[in-house]
């Protein structure tokens, strides 16, 4: 990891701020944010409120989202367009990107839950939380999650062991830190909680499908039931280091030290798990000039990025479908591990759909936009600042600029050079 | 270290100096001048033909089952215990499709397409197969058997084979995953084609060819990897009146999965290995429906793949295996299974000793679960002999193959 106190220029820090945390600047307002300095910055990057930003509205205001009623497919892509759309658009970038890293750590899937109402509801939960042992106790009743992961086929003298594991191995302490009786007594404290997600229900514990015998879970005894289970994993030492380090990772850098995470974590803790102490943690971090290396943009927040950068009003058909090809639509992670981040966005098909994708961001492109009129000019530096990114386009990636004469190509191929792609 | 920092090392390819088991020649290993041999003893590896494995005569298909196939609902022991562990989930003794060779064992009723592959014996079912010390974690599993490793390691299995034969530099052709890359085709310096759909690997543009050039400057290596790929694949939808590589809706993703390799080994393009990932098995719940469902979308691809490649006069040429991360716990939750240890996969081709290697004995169960009588990389043994190189130039150390996999015969 590298820390420059001296080295790291305001522009470097701000853009990571905005390119890490928030949702990326838009197009032309680096010069200004630059102007105002970091530490004002950092302040209404955490509180957009004191700058008059008006509250965020529920992004699935007004669509009719129920399974029963049918349509399921043409309902599930409104609510993914209007997601879209709410962070292109967003006023509350910190929040929104927070919800987004939620949405690939606490994973559900549309293709196993089949209700959009139920997964829109579940963002609405990430939207929503404040304190993350509220966020896991809301999270193991919520409908999406006990269709998921089957937590509503868990029932006395059955345990399903699903999400027991999962909470476990990849929500809250990681692999190591927790036995096999512990996945059992998970799931045996949570048994009983069923819902029938396709007709719209939440979560209605049964008690004759409940298992009240006390577990012993993680060391601590007499757990049966939602709030116990959420006890023993936050007492665990590893709860607040793992949520941490997967904010950071994501944040901060994939480089970022254990010392930075323990601290971090520290402070989380003694804050009762406050999840506004982990979005201020890493935008003070990336502030002082903490880098953990370059963070790879996944195709949805480099999407919104790339939106927010160019002015760029894509349809919702051209969105979907070239989410689909570069590998990454929201709703539907592949698997309980979610996307698999990193190195992964360099394989080739991905990396065709999202050439692609850049190709239609451009076509969206106003003329007028900062973006587009530095292309037109072939101004490298004045492209570099309008797409709000930290350093000057490289003279690796401003020499292929040169070798094409359209501006669509052009803007393009400005986003997907590793500068705009690596955060 | 934490699992999520190993997967993301793994798949960007950086701290390439943490610890490996497989201790990598930097060259490939002279051809052996020994004549074929018809030995049958385990330890006798195929001879090294690397010409013939570099122009893909032998082709290596993998369809990787993700979630943990339940192999005791596949494979199915015909026994009391099984019907003690599975009440409601357990397939009826007269509902099996016989295996030739035994009475112990019988298929579940959704292989029925692979009948005539079944007759025939070109279908090997290895029984009781894991690592030592497995894990019931996904991703600890997965990384175990991408790697063929039981510590931490950048490489995959097939990628090292890749990084000793030649490479995937010349021929971007010759790995390809379809579905989500898999880091078992990772090497050192290998890297394969990660295709989704065949139908949208292609750049939309009308300046596409100054793009791409252009392209190649900016995006470096996997650009370039990925230009070249485009290149083949656009040729293959204009020249290959075969190609189906139509996104059929009806059709499971395996057998879509299948449909594509079938394409890529006819066309004759250097495609040697081609990895299919599919995921679904992860059968918690209401396993009954879906595993059906998966299992005879897996025999219909298999059957037609082998067809298809019979009317071209190409199956001698191709070797299919499975792989998943784990076999599911003996006793069933109620509608479904959870994690558990070892499983079973399939190995299918005209070169293929068919019948069941190892077993699943239920009276010796651990922690629940089945333990593995045959380790991982014996079965890596026997796929990388018959892609010509020995195991012990890829994994750890030599395993001996189990020996299912005949000479080639042409």
């Amino acid at each position: 990891m590298r820390v420059s106190i001296a080295g790291m220029d305001e522009r470097r820090r701000i853009a990571r701020l905005h390119r890490r945390v928030g949702l990326g600047l838009l197009g032309g307002e680096l010069d200004a944010a630059v102007g105002r300095g970091v530490a004002a910055e950092v302040a209404r990057l955490a509180d957009p409120a004191a700058a008059g930003v008006a509250p965020a509205a529920d992004p699935f205001d007004g669509l009719d989202l129920s399974f029963e009623q049918g349509a399921v497919r043409q309902k599930n892509r409104s609510a993914v367009e209007a997601w879209m759309t709410a962070m292109a658009q967003s006023g509350w970038p910190v929040a929104d990107r927070f919800t987004w890293f939620w949405h690939g750590l606490l994973v559900s899937s549309i293709g196993k839950v089949k209700a959009p109402d139920a997964m829109a509801n579940q963002i609405r939960l990430f939207r929503r939380a404040t304190n993350f042992g509220e966020l896991i106790a809301d999270l193991s009743i919520d409908p999406a999650m006990l269709t998921y992961l089957d937590g509503k086929d868990s029932v006395k003298g059955s345990p399903n062991e699903n999400y027991g594991r999962e909470l476990l191995e990849l929500f809250t302490l990681g692999v190591g830190h927790f036995t096999e009786a512990d996945v059992v007594a998970t799931a045996t404290a949570l048994t009983g909680w069923v819902v029938a997600v396709r007709a719209g229900g939440n979560a209605v514990l049964r008690p004759k499908l409940h298992d009240s015998t006390p577990q012993t879970l993680l060391g601590r005894t007499g757990v049966n039931d939602v709030a116990g289970v959420v006890a023993a994993v936050l007492a665990h030492p590893e709860c607040a280091a793992f949520v941490a380090r997967q904010y950071l990772v994501a944040t901060v850098g994939p480089a970022v030290d254990e010392p930075t995470v323990n601290t971090l974590a520290a402070s989380f803790r003694a804050s009762g798990f406050s999840l506004a102490v982990l979005t201020r943690g890493a935008l003070d971090l990336i502030a002082s000039g903490v880098d953990g290396g370059p963070v790879i943009l996944g195709p949805v927040p480099w999407l919104v990025l790339a939106e927010r950068a160019t002015g760029a009003r894509l349809s919702a058909q051209a969105r979907l479908l070239g989410l689909e090809a570069a590998g990454q639509v929201p709703f539907a992670p592949p698997n309980v591990g979610g996307w698999a981040e990193g190195g992964a966005w360099f394989a080739s098909a991905v990396m065709v759909g999202r050439l692609n994708l850049a190709l239609a961001v451009a076509k969206a492109t106003p003329p007028s936009s900062p973006a587009m009129q530095a292309v037109m000019r072939g101004d490298w530096g004045a492209l570099s600042v309008a797409l709000g990114l930290p350093d000057d386009l490289g003279p690796t990636t401003t020499a292929g600029l040169g070798q094409v004469r359209d501006s669509f190509s052009r803007l393009a191929l400005a986003l997907v050079s590793p500068e705009f792609v690596e955060a | 270290m934490n699992i999520d920092r190993r997967r993301f090392l793994a798949l960007t390819g950086i701290g390439a100096l943490a610890a490996c088991d497989a201790q990598m020649p930097t060259t490939a290993p002279p051809p052996s001048t020994s004549a074929p041999s018809t030995s049958t003893s385990a330890l006798v590896v195929e001879p090294v033909d690397l010409a013939q494995a570099a122009a893909a005569d032998r082709v290596l298909v993998v369809v990787q089952l993700g979630g943990g196939n339940d192999g005791l609902n596949t494979l199915v022991p015909v026994s009391g215990r099984y019907h003690d562990l599975r009440p409601t989930l357990g397939l009826n003794d007269d509902t099996l499709i016989p295996v030739p060779g035994t009475t112990a064992y019988g298929l579940h009723p959704a292989f029925a397409p692979m009948a005539g592959l079944l007759t025939t014996n070109n279908v090997a079912m290895v029984e009781g197969i894991g690592y030592p010390a497995p894990s019931r974690s996904h991703f600890v599993a997965l990384d175990t058997w991408w790697s063929a490793s039981t510590t931490a390691s950048t490489t995959g299995w097939l990628g090292r084979y890749l990084d000793v034969s030649g490479g995937t530099a010349e021929n971007p052709m010759r790995a390809i995953a379809l579905g989500s890359g898999s880091p078992a085709l990772l090497g050192q310096t290998s890297r394969p084609t990660v295709v989704l759909s065949p139908q949208s690997f292609a750049v939309k543009s009308p300046n596409s060819a100054d793009l791409l050039r252009a392209w190649e400057v900016i995006g470096g290596r996997p650009a370039l990897s990925a230009v070249a790929a485009l290149k083949v694949f656009d040729e293959l939808r204009v020249t290959s009146s075969a190609a189906s590589y139509s996104d059929d809706e009806d059709a499971g993703a395996i057998s879509r999965g299948l449909r594509t390799a079938g394409d890529l080994i006819a066309a004759q393009r250097g495609a040697q290995i081609i990895y299919v990932s599919v995921g679904g098995f992860d059968t918690h719940a209401g396993q009954a429906a879906s595993h059906q469902a998966l299992l005879a979308d897996l025999a219909t691809g298999i059957a037609s793949l082998f067809d298809r490649l019979d009317a071209v006069g190409l199956s001698h040429t191709v070797t299919l295996m499975t792989v998943s991360e784990f076999g599911r716990r003996a006793a069933e939750n109620g509608s479904g299974t959870d994690h558990g240890k070892a499983g079973m996969q399939f190995v299918v081709g005209p070169n293929v000793a068919g019948g069941v290697y190892g077993d699943a004995d239920l009276s010796k169960l651990a922690d629940g679960d089945l333990a593995a009588g045959i380790d991982t990389r014996c079965l890596y043994a026997d796929a990388l002999g018959w892609l010509g190189v020995s195991s012990d130039e890829v994994l750890a150390r030599q395993f001996a193959p189990l020996g299912l996999i005949r000479p080639s015969t042409r």
